[in-house]
């Protein structure tokens, strides 16, 4: 992937997520608490996916309720420190004309085609599935 | 490299690749030294049915993407419910072109060919 389209793939999904999180936080202190469900595991099989509760996770912890949000699903927080993370870090890179979020970005990939790690995050991702489902999300 | 090599190498991997490129595939592989056709041989071309099959069925989770060797946006996929649902379902579309690519690219980078290809 080239850094341009890097940068702007990740603009993208930055804006949908915090409309989608805005929206929802928004609904959650005027009605219900309930999260559309968009995962397509979730809609064609009624099972969660390892990611389903993301959404979730985000609105508890701007609640300030970090203990439901790792009960919900850990990957929220990971989300959240993203979301934080990378608007900032891509102004940094406009502002210096430099390109460190892209070369990041890079040795994060090599750094998962390394076969241990892989597995790791494989089994991870495994467990947090196996969770959801168990706490039927 | 024999025509007959050539021609038998298109024959057998031209859905791998996008179809404007078959062409000068086959000059570049008729134009090659004889050595180079272990090193094409070898190459692990991926087929784009076989991902849009993994695209269909496990895109939300990302698989595709990992298969491909774009783990960056495997993991992208995997962390948002394959992008909110959306991008898992634009894949099913994007993945045939993106595997043509992938493969396109691995050609690329036998440096004896001489493809230059950015993508």
């Amino acid at each position: 992937m080239s850094a341009k389209k890097l940068y702007l793939f990740t603009i993208i999904g930055l804006l949908l997520g915090y409309a989608w999180i805005g929206f929802h936080t928004i609904k959650a202190q005027q009605e219900s608490e309930k999260v559309y469900p968009t995962c397509l595991i979730k809609i064609t099989t009624g099972y969660p996916c390892p990611a389903c509760g993301t959404s979730r996770s985000i609105i508890s912890l701007v609640d300030g309720n970090i203990k439901q949000a790792i009960y919900t699903n850990p990957f929220g927080l990971l989300m959240a420190f993203l979301m934080l993370l990378l608007p900032f870090w891509m102004l940094f890179d406009a502002i210096r004309k430099r390109q460190t979020y892209w070369k990041a970005y890079q040795k994060m990939e090599t750094f998962f085609n390394y076969k241990p790690i892989l597995i790791l995050f494989i089994i991870i991702v495994l467990a947090n599935w196996i969770w959801n489902i168990y706490k039927g999300l | 490299m024999s025509e007959q090599k050539a021609d038998m190498f298109i024959m057998t991997n031209a859905k791998m690749f996008e179809s404007h490129m078959v062409p000068t595939i086959r000059e570049k592989l008729v134009d090659a030294d004889d050595r180079t056709w272990s090193a094409v041989q070898t190459l692990n071309l991926k087929d784009p049915t076989t991902m849009l099959i993994v695209s269909l069925l496990g895109g939300s989770l990302g698989i595709d993407r990992f298969m491909l060797g774009d783990t960056g946006m495997g993991v992208g996929k995997l962390l948002t419910c394959g992008g909110f649902g959306i991008w898992a379902i634009v894949d099913w579309f994007m993945i045939q072109g993106a595997t043509r690519k992938k493969n396109m690219m691995k050609l690329s980078q036998i440096p004896e060919l001489g493809i230059n290809y950015v993508g």
